[in-house]
């Protein structure tokens, strides 16, 4: 079937600048785009294009590429050092603030300014929480997102680690370490955003960025890896047609069912 | 002070500007006038007189064909030349009267004023109103003295004059709020009097502050009538939106405004049953606001019933640019016709006319699932699900998600950034459905 | 006069098209963009419009 081309909607722009986001900055050409391709072809051509694909595009291929070069995907750069373009894995990589922590890995903790401003290694789109709060602005007052899911979302995060993450006993997490490092500032205002996997009434907003949010904690506190933000996104992503489903908006003038 | 609303609903741009100030101007002069005999919802009304006849202002030229049926005026002395199928706005041929104006404009004897108010009995205004032909002149021509006789449990407890006016372009009932404000009010206080009812409303959107300013005082002199600014905002003079906004009050899926204890009537509507009761002059006019970007000057016109659309854009100084599309009531909701041949109805509210550049039609792309049809719906329902549905054809899922409640405001249509227009299943859905259930 | 086009309501439609959505989206996107560049170096800015312009192809090629 022939169907017309979509390039004008700029979607796949968007795409593709978010999947670069997840990539550390040492990435070489070819992982990008064997994970645009997988992003591209597998996951949104695939399933109908524009609208029809189940989970993000953006964090499939990351996931993809975690899968396929784990190493290289860990491979972060430490700030302010030159990188060259086809590069191998070298001395001027550093492991992220959560990976520090969650391995027991050697080097220094990042300052929570820092983490804030940017000044710490990570992918190319999470390093600057400043940065991503000011695009999140921009939706905003564009009306493009509501503040409903990121702000839900960080906020569970932060305040789940804040009660339960905390080496001490109950509330004595870091509220606001937890929710600067990660990409969880990205993720919740670029990924679980994204229209197409995320559900579209209020309600089901809600309940899918707690999700989102429980999921986060859950995987840093317990699981595999360091970090959990595109995991936990991917995961409320499948569960968003279940969600639609059973938060259908109240009908005007008719009782609950 | 806040105006009241809903939730949901849109702001598109409003474009009240280029005819908001413009006073009402008297229009006469056609030639030719033509009566289609369906102005209004439910029956065909009979034609009461024959080819040749000589009629005159305020004569009736045919008789409401039932119950949900109103009476037809001819709004003009002259001969009767014919009674033929004839175009109508809504698209199709329609039987009907057409008079050739004599110029005169003589009114039949028939017409004298009725007993001061103080006399009239609830029943003697209802008849009052029927026999004037008076139907909702908002769009819905909805049978006006039906609704002004009290439901039999005795329910009703308020009256509202629904000035909203929320679809762009639209001046006529802001112009008639301000120039015509006693007579607004006269119009409330009898539909007041033929419910029975001592509270009343005049609700008007923010953006009319001049005339909230004059209603408020002139509402002073009035007892009962409460002036109540509303929120500007898309769908606000939506029946069951303007109930929900003044009163609070929620009127039930399938059910009538009177089941919650209101009547909702048209600002012009409201002028109307002033107009006949005092002077017993039947609905023979109604302002029409001309405008759009293809046309020359923009007018808000007094016009009388039956004069053709040509005429009127003649009048307003032709178009100055081509026009690709002319639409008779607001973009919204209005009907674009084919053929400027159409007459001027009850129910038309403004004549619209826009050249490509304003309608902006784009190709529709995909439902990417934003959900902003979902959060603007007035009705709270899921437009995207129904699009969805509506493409495959499954009328029994559209039934599910409450198809029937859609008001068809077009407000989820208007928003779709992949213009997938959810309305135009809706729409086909609730056809299909009705057509089903007539079986 | 020419024909006249005839169609359902509404007739008019909000200027929000996808492609004004998702140029929102870039444009909201370029703060950490930068900002990821500044930090993490300007080579990358190659590495970034070499994915654009291949998804561009990708995405051709995945829907004609």
């Amino acid at each position: 079937m022939k169907l017309p081309t979509t390039i004008g909607d700029l979607s796949a722009v968007v795409s593709g600048i978010l999947l670069g986001f997840n990539l550390p900055s040492t990435a070489p050409f070819w992982m990008c785009i064997a994970g645009s391709f997988f992003m591209m072809i597998i996951v949104k051509a695939f399933f109908g294009g524009l609208g029809q694909n189940f989970i993000n595009p953006a964090l499939a291929g990351r996931a993809f590429l975690m899968a396929s070069w784990p190493t290289r995907m860990i491979a972060f750069a430490q700030p302010f050092s030159k990188v060259p373009l086809i590069s191998k894995i070298d001395a001027v990589t550093s492991p992220t603030a959560l990976s520090i922590i969650k391995n027991g890995l050697e080097g220094e903790v990042p300052t929570k300014m820092d983490l804030f401003l940017g000044n710490v290694s990570g992918c190319i789109g999470e390093v600057s929480a400043l940065a991503l709060l000011i695009g999140f602005v921009y939706l905003l007052i564009r009306k493009v997102i509501s503040w409903r899911i990121p702000v839900v979302f960080i906020g569970v995060t932060g305040l789940l680690s804040y009660a339960f993450g905390g080496s001490e006993g109950l509330f004595t997490g870091d509220f606001l370490f937890s929710i600067l490092s990660g990409s969880l500032f990205l993720g919740a205002i670029f990924m679980a955003t994204d229209y197409t996997t995320s559900p579209v009434t209020s309600l089901g907003q809600y309940i899918y960025a707690i999700g989102c949010g429980a999921m986060v904690f859950i995987i840093r506190k317990w699981g595999g890896y360091p970090e959990g933000v595109s995991y936990a996104i991917m995961l409320m992503n499948v569960a968003t047609p279940l969600i639609d489903k059973i938060t259908p908006p109240k009908k005007f003038g008719r009782r609950k069912a | 002070m806040r105006g009241k609303t809903f939730k949901g609903g849109i702001h598109p741009p409003y474009n009240k500007q280029y005819s908001k100030d413009l006073p009402i101007e008297v229009l006469d002069g056609a030639k030719e006038m033509f009566y289609p005999l369906s102005q209004h919802i439910g029956a065909f009304a009979e034609p009461v007189v024959n080819v040749g006849d000589k009629v005159f202002c305020g004569q009736v030229i045919a008789k409401a064909g039932g119950f949900v049926s109103a009476n037809i005026h001819s709004s003009v002395s002259g001969t009767v030349t014919a009674i033929k199928p004839y175009p109508h706005p809504n698209g199709t041929e329609v039987m009907t009267i057409v008079v050739e104006n004599d110029g005169e404009y003589k009114v039949h004897e028939y017409i004298k004023p009725n007993k001061p108010l103080e006399q009239l009995t609830p029943a003697e205004i209802v008849d009052i109103v029927k026999e004037a032909g008076i139907v909702g002149m908002g769009g819905a021509t909805f049978p006006t003295y039906i609704k002004l006789m009290p439901p039999k449990d005795g329910a009703v407890d308020c009256v509202i004059v629904n000035g909203a006016e929320c679809e762009p372009y639209l001046s006529s009932d802001h112009r008639v709020l301000v120039e015509n404000t006693k007579g607004v009010l006269d119009g409330l206080k009898i539909a007041m009097k033929a419910l029975g009812v001592t509270t009343g409303y005049v609700a008007i959107e923010d953006n009319k502050p001049d005339a909230i300013e004059i209603m408020v005082q002139c509402a002073k002199e009035y007892e009962g009538i409460t002036v109540v600014p509303l929120k500007t905002k898309y769908p606000q003079g939506s029946e069951k939106h303007i109930i929900k906004a003044v009163t609070g009050r929620t009127v039930p899926s399938g059910g009538l405004p009177s089941s919650v204890g209101c009547v909702v009537i048209n600002t012009d509507t409201a002028n109307a049953i002033n107009t006949a009761v005092v002077t017993g002059m039947p609905l023979i006019s109604r302002v029409v606001t001309v405008g759009g970007d293809a046309i020359e000057n923009n007018k808000n016109y007094k016009v009388r019933i039956g004069t053709p659309v040509s005429f009127v854009i003649e009048c307003a100084g032709g178009f100055k640019k081509e026009p690709s599309k002319i639409i008779l009531g607001g973009p919204m909701m209005g009907t674009a016709v084919s053929n400027t041949d159409v007459p001027i109805i009850k129910g038309t509210g403004a004549i619209l006319s826009f050249t490509d550049e304003a309608l902006r039609e784009t190709a529709s792309s995909k439902c990417m699932r934003c959900g902003k049809c979902v959060e603007a719906c007035p009705m709270f329902l899921q437009p995207l699900l129904l699009g969805a549905y509506g493409k495959k054809d499954d009328i029994e899922k559209m039934k599910e998600l409450n198809v029937m409640d859609c008001i068809e405001c077009g407000a989820c249509s208007y928003l779709c950034p992949g213009h997938q227009n959810p309305l135009q299943y809706i729409r086909v859905a609730k056809l299909k459905i009705g057509k089903a259930g007539k079986k | 006069m020419s024909l006249l086009k005839v169609s359902a309501p509404p007739h008019i439609s909000t200027k929000n098209d996808t492609n004004v959505i998702m140029l929102d989206v870039i444009i909201a996107l370029m703060p950490a963009l930068i900002v990821g560049l500044l930090f993490l170096g300007t080579e990358q800015c190659l590495l970034l419009q070499l994915v654009r312009f291949l998804l561009y192809w990708l995405n051709i090629c995945g829907q004609s």
